[in-house]
């Protein structure tokens, strides 16, 4: 009997921190605190044989959590987790980096046109019609990737890293291999084709330059759409 | 849309990222009254969706996030292109060599 009621308090703790690692911290730290409650539970049944009862705890702990989870999903709202504007917050972030990843992805499908791609301010038209007659020729590069897939031993070795904090962070895509190599030239022959439709745009507007300077004056914002300038906003004194 | 820069060191690419930043923070500044706004290619005028500004605010987090991972140590010269997939830096291309 006295064994018992020496071991209650401590039973009382582990429950405790329990229930506060549950509901507070990261569910690593959770498993961490179930892995040290069932190892002292164990060896204490072995010292303590009536200690026994209490690994009953163990079972207690996966049904409470199935509990809670159920009641998540019923959108019922666990009164003993604590809703905090933190977790909304890292909610929200989580949400935004996977559609970042998805979006990512998304590079190999075609895709509907209308995005908003740029905006720029400049403070004359000249400066305008100089920024869009420059573009670098993508077919060269084109041609220099396919020169280059022959020598892929070589470029194996050199690697570019990047580090962060001391700690490699990020690893850019290596023209390593004829797979990297093919999916260059083909990103590239996107661009290319996507080009097409910018300069057609940009032809147009170049052959209308005369009429367009002369309804915006002098300064003005440039909202570009799908690379190319599309819609062209006066700048006066209040607007800024 | 895809489009690609072209860069020949790392530290190009983190100025041009700055500054096309910074032109979009800019261009958040403005306000954009209705009857403003003109069509680029005849000069007619016409109208700008109201998303403009999400989409902007989406390239410059995006930005943001790349300029996070752009912390080269030593700064590498070599062909680095850029793919930017409707505004957004999406993907590096380490090409070694040069073009002459």
């Amino acid at each position: 009997m006295m064994q018992y009621t020496m071991l209650l308090p401590f039973i009382a703790i582990f429950t405790a921190l329990f229930m506060i690692g549950i509901t507070r911290l990261p569910l690593v730290f959770t498993g961490l605190v179930m892995a040290a409650i069932a190892i002292i539970l164990g060896v204490a049944s072995f010292i303590y044989p009536p200690a026994m009862p209490y690994l009953g705890l163990l079972i207690g702990v996966p049904v409470g959590y199935g509990f809670s989870f159920l009641m998540d999903k019923l959108g019922i709202n666990n009164p003993l987790k604590l809703q905090s504007k933190q977790t909304e917050i890292n909610k929200r972030r989580r949400a935004t980096r996977r559609r970042r990843k998805k979006d990512r992805k998304s590079i190999y499908v075609s895709e509907a046109m209308g995005h908003v791609t740029d905006a720029r301010i400049f403070e004359n038209f000249d400066e305008f019609i100089q920024s869009i007659n420059m573009a670098p020729a993508l077919n060269t590069v084109l041609e220099y990737i396919r020169n280059i897939s022959i020598i892929n031993n070589e470029l194996a070795q050199q690697q570019v890293l990047v580090y962060e904090d001391g700690k490699k962070q990020h690893e850019f895509i290596q023209l390593v291999d004829a797979d990297s190599i093919d999916e260059v030239s083909d990103v590239i022959q996107r661009a290319i084709r996507d080009r097409v439709m910018v300069n057609n745009k940009i032809n147009s507007i170049l052959s209308n330059r005369e009429t367009i300077r002369e309804i915006i004056g002098g300064r003005f914002m440039v909202i570009y759409v799908d690379g190319a300038p599309d819609k062209i906003i006066p700048l006066y004194y209040n607007q800024e | 849309m895809i489009d690609i820069q072209i860069f020949n060191s790392f530290s190009d690419v983190l100025k041009y990222l700055e500054a096309k930043r910074d032109n979009l923070l800019k261009a958040l500044e403005v306000k954009v009254g209705s009857n403003d706004v003109i069509n680029a290619v005849d000069g007619s005028f016409g109208e700008l969706s109201e998303t403009y500004r999400d989409e902007i605010e989406d390239i410059i987090s995006d930005i943001n996030y790349m300029l996070k991972k752009i912390r080269t140590n030593n700064d590498y010269t070599g062909i680095i292109m850029l793919v930017e997939e409707n505004g957004s830096p999406n993907k590096i291309y380490i090409i070694p060599g040069d073009l002459i």
